[in-house]
């Protein structure tokens, strides 16, 4: 049903489903291919023109590297355009197209650590560490590092700023090096389990744990200091 | 610095005379254990040393259910990078170059 509607409707600026054409009898087999080459020319410039800069900030925000993230968006535009015919139209092209930016980014990060195997967890976070607990292990009270309230999660009324919330949290990373917050972007952001970040990443377990630890501290420091508003004194959550 | 019960002292100095942190482990390691339960099942030692820490250190507490909490909300949300800079326009013309090169040579072929 859907099939013939997009069939017949498929003017110059309608996406082309593939494998419609040979659901009925249509033009020849050379002019199929013109139209078909035209058409991909085309949307893959209206791709570019809607998706580039949401690709672009989704890989800036996992490589932290204007020249890296650009390089990626490219191959994936030419990635995408060389297995087009895969694409069976299931999912948005947004969602194919961002997966296939997921496996270049994964690609380049580990062609990175590959190349420079120093195991850098951050001497800034290790600064940072160093006063948080006091000699004896505990929470170093006048550092004021430690959690100063408890945050309340699904809480109706804490209808808080969701791209607030995005902002502050990029602005807490770009506070991490690099390799921490590639780290804790794959682990939580996106997902990935331990082992397939271990494989990416070349380092081992303990490893990444300490350094998704370091992250985690560190954040949630900093997303208390700039009032991220899911957090709340405990006092106003058993008055609520 | 918070004051602790008297029984938790008497264990604690047994523990510092022994030289092992088993049961009584400080806020450090009970905030690397409570990050780490979010990737990896606990043992049960460590699942015990957390559970015995949360009974006098509600900073920990704290620290827990933030853990769990950002863990839930990444899950939960999809990330809005509406604020970050865009693609630089020379940027932008390269890749629709590329792109259109990559057509050309796509049909030479």
């Amino acid at each position: 049903m859907g099939k013939v509607i997009v069939s017949e409707d498929g003017g110059p600026g309608e996406p082309i489903v593939p494998g419609t054409e040979s659901a009925h009898l249509g033009p020849t087999q050379s002019e199929e291919e013109e139209g078909g080459k035209d058409t991909l020319d085309s949307q893959a410039a209206e791709w570019v023109n809607l998706y580039a800069d949401y690709l672009y900030r989704y890989a800036m925000l996992r490589l932290r590297d204007k020249q890296a993230s650009e390089d990626v968006v490219q191959e994936t535009f030419l990635a995408a355009l060389q297995s087009f015919k895969n694409f069976k139209g299931r999912s948005s092209v947004k969602t194919w197209l961002v997966n296939i930016l997921k496996h270049k980014i994964v690609d380049h990060i580990r062609r990175c650590c590959r190349e420079r195997r120093s195991a850098d967890s951050g001497g800034v976070l290790d600064d940072w560490m160093e006063d948080a607990f006091n000699e004896h292990g505990h929470w170093n009270f006048a550092s004021g590092k430690h959690p100063k309230c408890a945050w309340v999660d699904s809480d109706p009324e804490a209808a808080y700023d969701r791209q607030r919330f995005w902002t502050v949290l990029q602005g807490s990373l770009a506070h991490l090096p690099t390799r921490v917050a590639q780290a804790f972007v794959l682990r939580e952001i996106d997902g990935l389990e331990t082992e397939e970040i271990c494989s990416t990443m070349n380092i081992s377990r303990n490893n990444l744990w300490v350094m998704l630890h370091r992250a985690r501290l560190f954040l949630s420091h900093s997303l208390e200091t700039d009032g991220f508003s899911v957090d709340r004194p405990r006092g106003q959550k058993q008055r609520a | 610095m918070f004051k602790m019960k008297r029984w938790v002292r008497v264990i604690l100095w047994l523990e510092r005379t022994w030289g092992t942190r088993v049961f009584f482990r400080p806020c450090r390691e009970v905030t690397r254990l409570s990050s780490e339960s979010v990737d990896r099942s606990l043992s049960l030692t460590e699942q015990l040393s957390v559970r015995i820490h949360l009974f006098y250190c509600r900073w920990c507490g704290w620290y827990l259910t933030r853990v769990r909490t950002m863990h839930q909300h990444f899950e939960r949300e999809e990330m809005d990078s509406r604020s970050s800079e865009n693609l630089s326009p020379q940027a932008r013309q390269r890749i629709l170059q590329a792109v259109s090169r990559n057509d050309e040579m796509a049909s030479r072929d």
